[in-house]
């Protein structure tokens, strides 16, 4: 019986949305940052993580290891390096790029707090944005809001705010392919 | 064992080169078979395990909010309902099977009609025909009832009035007359 099996059945789970919510739940950020990790994109990580899960679901009913953690890591890593083997990505940092530029800027790496690092920049890239695209990104990415906070404190609608979100991100996109490629 | 984790092991020459690689530069190398080089390949489980503890260890980025909701969204398209009935794809299939079934059924049947079914296609003008000559000898035979009365109707006046004519005209003339008269009945 594989763990996810497991799992599922000790909390009376049934249904694959469930166990997937379950597994998106308890290894969303361990499989985003190993995508970050190996592209050195946050947005390409983002996409990742999202095959990666979808991927992952699909083959939920086949699953037979023991290890869901390093299943969806293997799962991540290889999307990942797919990623990087298509043409024209070559160029994109590897990691150990990504922590050389960040070993220069911020010490030894045991000192880097990636999470900030990274947020910094993305904090960066939002207030680059046209309003009202810089506040929403900035809501989305910065402060971590979900569409329905953003939309209640706002007092706007959900769909307005998710058509936002949806533009703000594609801006945001491509600003940073802009950057990265220059 | 799935396709995901099959991919794992290939390349085994290059995975001791960049293990050894790791190890001697004291950090880990994740996708690069050597610094500066441009080729790619799948992680050992080894080189898998130290990514996830070193990740785990430096901490991990937190995705966007909208990520799990996009994942699910997603996922939901491929088991969904199809339309507002809320069809599952296999049985949306199988609907879409039987109506195809259906349609060629009636093609065949369609085509079958229109080969193999014997019609006379003359039949329709050959009644059509029969029904105009059947006019034309009701009318022929009226024309010539007509034309029979008439002239009898002029046989029957001659008597008196003929002799009346002959009388006052002389009888050549009334006979010319009578001629051009008939030929005039005849003609209509």
């Amino acid at each position: 019986m594989s763990v996810v099996q497991g799992m599922g059945e000790k909390n009376g789970i049934r249904t694959k949305e469930e166990r997937l919510s379950v597994m998106i739940d308890t290894y969303q950020s361990l499989v985003f940052s190993v995508c970050y990790k190996v592209t050195g994109d946050y947005f390409s990580a983002e996409d990742l993580a999202q095959e990666t899960f979808l991927s992952a679901y699909k083959n939920l009913d086949t699953f037979e290891g023991t290890n869901e953690k390093a299943w969806l890591c293997r799962i991540a890593t290889n999307k990942s390096i797919d990623y990087l083997r298509n043409a024209g990505r070559r160029a994109v940092p590897t990691e150990d790029i990504f922590f050389e530029q960040q070993t220069e800027s911020r010490g030894s790496p045991e000192e880097i707090c990636l999470e900030e690092e990274v947020k910094e920049r993305l904090l960066a890239y939002c207030n680059q944005l046209k309003p009202p695209y810089d506040e929403i990104a900035r809501a989305v990415y910065y402060e971590e809001k979900k569409a329905e906070e953003i939309a209640r404190e706002r007092g706007g609608n959900i769909k307005t705010v998710q058509t936002q979100i949806y533009r703000a991100r594609n801006m945001l996109r491509k600003l940073y392919g802009k950057e990265r490629s220059a | 064992m799935s396709e995901e984790k099959r991919r794992g092991g290939e390349f085994p020459e290059k995975e001791k080169h960049v293990s050894e690689e790791r190890l001697i530069c004291g950090e880990f190398r994740t996708v690069r078979e050597k610094p500066g080089g441009s080729d790619f390949r799948y992680m050992t489980e080894d080189e898998l395990e130290a990514l996830i503890a070193e990740v785990e260890a430096h901490g991990m980025l937190t995705p966007p909010a909208y990520l799990k909701d996009l994942i699910m969204e997603e996922a939901g398209k491929s088991v969904k309902p199809i339309g507002k009935k809320g069809i599952s794809r296999k049985k949306a299939q199988m609907q879409f099977m039987i109506y195809s079934a259906k349609i060629i059924g009636a093609a065949a049947v369609a085509i079958f009609c229109l080969t193999m079914v014997p019609m006379d296609s003359d039949r329709g003008m050959e009644t059509e025909n029969r029904r105009r000559e059947k006019i034309m000898e009701e009318d022929m035979a009226y024309y010539q009832k007509e034309s029979e009365r008439i002239r009898n109707d002029l046989a029957g006046t001659d008597g008196g009035f003929r002799s009346l004519l002959e009388n006052v005209l002389g009888e050549e003339t009334v006979g010319t007359a009578a001629s051009v008269w008939n030929d005039i009945v005849g003609w209509f």
